[in-house]
């Protein structure tokens, strides 16, 4: 009967929207969420994704400041710096979103196993899990971006392979406190395999844990893409935030005080981190563990 | 006769919840002599630890009492808190439910006992309680996770004997423990008074234990009293209709009227934000008629010190 | 006429359950140290005992979920499985009623769902819906169409405890073991629930093992009563035996400090229960033991057997002196 089980989901939905809702924190939030999404979505109806390139010849005015024609100035090489903004959004949030799914759905796979397993299996995932916690992340990134390329893609899924090891931790505790409870007992009683008590008992404890978490690492994930792109990785000419700020600095806005250059990349920066991270923090309360038993 | 140790007139207690108030205690009357021991029967719901709870005005910030509780002549209700203080726990007690979650797992039981005398700048040494309540000196220095459950529960009883009250409320003090160990704190409860003069309020589901150790006996249910008498005669003929219901839930063993034949009531007790209009009890009362559902019932006298709240006595 | 001797539905031969030491040197802890016990089909068999004294883990042994370290037990007559499937297949006929009804049931799952569970396990997806009424009826959850959509903290103690034995009955099956059915519940609601369980073994021939350290309990719905002692079954007989004329020592002291147990001279014993991991050398009750503290041991002539000799279980009952 498949009643019960969409009527709760849509309980639960409904509870948490509410929750939400009350949080002026989150809804500050989201909104500012939306409005990068927006961006991002409306690129094309700002500038031609031809703008981007290096084109030879073109007549723009190097490094210009804001104007009627250019919103935000121009670049060292005569971009206009507000479609790389613009265009930016919409690879930093990819990388952002890639990364994540990646970084949960291993961290998630790991903690499951390593939490539910028994015996030396869940021992090698722990001490898998530990070692790509210690692993610098930077370091390994930068190598891994030179053997794999430079792609959005693949900085995405480098960064997700390295941030996965947070959340199997806390996604390993709560497995091994569910494991534990009485009604997964009375499952086994009954009869049930691993399998159905992994699928009906413990992935809907996890999951609002892995949700919460999921909505934090997005920043960290775009924050990590800023710093990789900031050290030289990245592609120039679809760039990110972080890799605009790195046209930025290495053409010497900083000193040439070309703030156009250079603060508009750096706010949205900071602007998509406390967005999501004010979402994830709300969400993080709200899905709080202990009460998940009510 | 010699004043009352407690005396208790029309108590309400009202808890503030996001529901709106939710009444647990709902008028209730009682007298305690020095000496005595009353036993408070009721399950959850019933609002007996809420009651023995506001006795000391221990009930949680936002909560509402009324109604008067005179202890050992002063009147609790209006103490002011430093007099409130020195009153709790030298002049009346309390032995908590589930001890093993009251004593701080972190500090030996020495220093606990310890506390509860230099609170209230006490004589008693700790070592001389602890004999009282038969653990030997030698496990003063334990922690509570070293003592069994029975043992524990001395602790916490030594604990309360501390500054010498004279009133001892014990809430629940061996529902958690066997049948054995029950026997044994029983015995000691019952050693202690007699060798202090204690009065006690003890406070149980279970009526069977109450024939060991109550003078009086008496009955809540969903905030009210329904019935009060000697113990003795109440648990062998009970009138109330519930009262019997809760005598019968614990069966005497070697009776052949209960043996293959478990007998309980029907529904379960009332949440205490809803409870049923008239009499409280009528919706599981095997015994209930019309008006029961339509009119509120009142303690009445059934013979000498014994009253009941049903329209059918 | 001829008397047809059937084999029991469960049958424990020398269970031992020893769990060892969590530090090196340390004594191993004996659960279950040499338990013999058969249960009969369509009886009601009440454990019963003090905390510690192995009821529970000997419960959860019966129910596969426990391994033993010695010992067997048989159901129906061949020993439990040990590969998953055939668990899976005997679970399918024993059941287990857990202690606490609320740790037992997912606070996510609907009533529905709870009772479900079991046949869905099993992909017994036919009749589903009629067969979780009928179980939730049954168990007195009327009507039950109106709790299918219920979550377990709208309902009372009561209410959640029958919707386990529901849960447990859906299935159908042919042994039930219910750790303390009661105990966590209000008094007034106890009778109903030892009501429902009694009616399940009178109506439909289910066999029940109730752990319990209540001997009320058992006076209520118990055919035959074992009493556990650290470990080891004292004394076993019909409950009008174990009642009336207990014949061990311990089993003597437990009946006489049941309140309202007017019969028999208050008994109680010294000291608590030993630690498992320390059982007194031969009889394991002798350091308590009223007959072997007085005297009275001595004057039977068995106090050296008391002290050295473990007695075995012989004519239900555990005891040198008894034995004589």
């Amino acid at each position: 009967m498949r009643s019960p089980a969409w009527n709760r989901r849509k309980q639960s939905a409904r509870r948490v929207w509410g929750q939400l809702r009350s949080d002026r924190a989150a809804m500050f939030g989201l909104v500012l969420l939306a409005l990068f999404a927006a961006m991002a979505l409306s690129a094309p109806l700002f500038a031609d994704r031809s703008e981007l390139q290096a084109v030879a010849g073109r007549d723009n005015p190097d490094l210009a400041a804001p104007s009627g024609k250019f919103w935000l100035g121009t670049d060292e090489i005569g971009r206009d710096v507000f479609a790389l903004v613009v265009w930016g959004a919409r690879v930093s949030i990819y990388i952002g979103l890639l990364a994540t799914v990646v970084a949960v759905f291993v961290g998630s796979l790991i903690g499951l196993v390593a939490g539910y397993a028994k015996g030396w299996v869940s021992r090698v995932m722990l001490a898998i899990d530990d070692f790509f916690l210690v692993l610098p992340f930077i370091p390994l990134a930068i190598v891994l971006a030179l053997l794999l390329g430079r792609s959005p893609t693949i900085m995405a899924l480098v960064i997700g392979g390295t941030f996965w090891a947070g959340g199997a931790r806390l996604v390993r505790a709560q497995v091994l406190s569910l494991r534990e409870r009485g009604y997964v007992e009375r499952a086994t009683a009954l009869g049930a395999s691993s399998r159905h008590i992994v699928t009906r008992h413990v992935l809907p404890g996890v999951a609002p844990l892995i949700i919460a978490n999921a909505s934090l690492i997005v920043p960290g994930a775009i924050l990590a893409e800023s710093t990789l792109a900031f050290l030289g990785l990245g592609d120039r000419f679809s760039p990110s935030w972080g890799k605009v700020l790195e046209g930025a600095q290495s053409s010497g806005a900083l000193t040439l005080n070309a703030w156009w250059y250079y603060l508009p990349p750096g706010l949205c920066i900071i602007g998509i981190v406390l967005a999501f991270t004010l979402v994830g923090n709300a969400l993080q309360r709200i899905f709080d563990p202990r009460l998940i038993d009510r | 006769m010699s004043a009352p140790i407690l005396d208790v007139r029309d108590l309400h207690v009202t808890y503030a919840s996001t529901r709106g108030p939710v009444p647990a205690v709902r008028g209730v009357s009682f007298r305690l002599d020095p000496g005595e021991t009353l036993g408070l029967a009721g399950e959850s719901g019933s609002g007996k630890s809420t009651m023995t709870m506001a006795l000391l005005r221990l009930v949680p910030a936002g909560t509402t009492t009324t109604g008067s509780i005179i202890l050992a002549g002063e009147d609790v209700m209006a103490m002011k808190p430093g007099r409130l203080r020195a009153v709790r726990w030298a002049e009346a007690a309390v032995v908590f439910q589930g001890a093993q979650h009251v004593l701080n797992p972190v500090q030996r039981i020495r220093r606990q006992i310890q506390e509860a005398i230099d609170t209230h700048r006490g004589a008693n040494r700790v070592d001389d309680l602890l004999e009282q309540v038969g653990i030997p000196r030698w496990r003063a220095g334990a922690y509570p996770h070293e003592l069994s459950g029975g043992q524990k529960q001395r602790v916490m009883i030594a604990m309360a004997l501390a500054c010498d009250p004279q009133l001892l409320i014990a809430d629940e003090p061996t529902t958690a423990l066997d049948v054995m160990v029950q026997a044994q704190v029983l015995q000691l409860l019952a050693d202690l008074q007699r060798d202090r003069g204690l009065a006690m309020i003890f406070i149980t589901h279970d009526l069977s234990v109450l024939s060991t150790v109550a003078d009086r006996l008496a009955v809540m249910y969903a905030g009210r009293l329904v019935e009060t008498g000697p113990a003795k005669e109440m648990l062998r003929g009970a009138k109330h209709p519930y009262t019997k219901a809760l005598a019968a839930a614990f069966p005497t063993i070697g009776d052949m009227s209960s043996r293959m034949a478990p007998s309980g009531l029907a529904g379960d007790p009332p949440d205490p934000a809803a409870v049923p209009s008239g009499c409280t009890f009528h919706p599981r009362c095997p015994l209930a008629t019309q008006e029961c559902a339509t009119t509120t019932v009142e303690l009445h006298e059934i013979s000498a010190r014994w009253e009941a709240a049903c329209l059918k006595l | 006429m001829s008397q047809v001797v059937t084999t029991p539905l469960l049958q424990v031969s020398g269970a031992k359950i020893t769990y060892p030491s969590r530090w090196r040197g340390g004594m191993p802890l004996h659960a279950v140290d040499g338990v013999d016990l058969s249960v009969s089909s369509g009886e009601v068999v009440a454990l019963v005992g003090e905390s510690g004294c192995g009821k529970t883990t000997l419960a959860r042994a019966m129910l596969g979920l426990q391994p033993l370290t010695g010992g067997s037990i048989a159901f129906d007559g061949s020993p439990l499985p040990k590969s998953r499937a055939g668990l899976r297949a005997y679970r399918r006929k024993a059941q287990l009623i857990f202690q606490d009804p609320s740790g037992s049931i997912n606070p996510r799952q609907s009533i529905y769902e709870i009772v479900a569970e079991g046949l869905r396990i099993h992909h017994e997806r036919a009749d589903e819906q009629q067969r979780v009424a009928d179980a939730l009826s049954h168990c007195g959850l009327r009507p039950p169409e109106q709790f299918f959509l219920r979550f377990p903290h709208e309902l009372s103690g009561g209410q959640r405890q029958r919707v386990v034995i529901a849960g447990a009955m859906v299935l159908q099956p042919s042994l039930l073991v219910a750790d303390e059915p009661v105990s966590s519940l209000d008094a007034s609601v106890r009778g109903e629930i030892l009501q429902l369980l009694l009616g399940l073994s009178r109506d439909r021939g289910m066999t029940i093992l109730v752990v319990t350290h209540d001997l009320g309990v058992a006076w209520n719905i118990a055919d035959r009563v074992a009493v556990m002692y650290l470990g080891r079954i004292v004394e076993v007989g019909t409950t009008e035996q174990i009642m009336a004329a207990p014949k061990h020592p311990y089993t003597k002291a437990l009946l006489s400090v049941v309140p309202e147990h007017d019969r028999m001279e208050p008994q109680i014993l010294t000291g608590e229960t030993p630690d498992p991991t320390h059982i007194p050398s031969g009889c394991r009750f002798h350091p308590r033991c009223p007959l072997y503290q007085s005297g009275e041991a001595e004057r039977l002539g068995v106090a050296q057997a008391c002290t050295s000799d473990d007695p075995k279980l012989v004519d239900g009952v555990a005891c040198h002196a008894a034995h004589r």
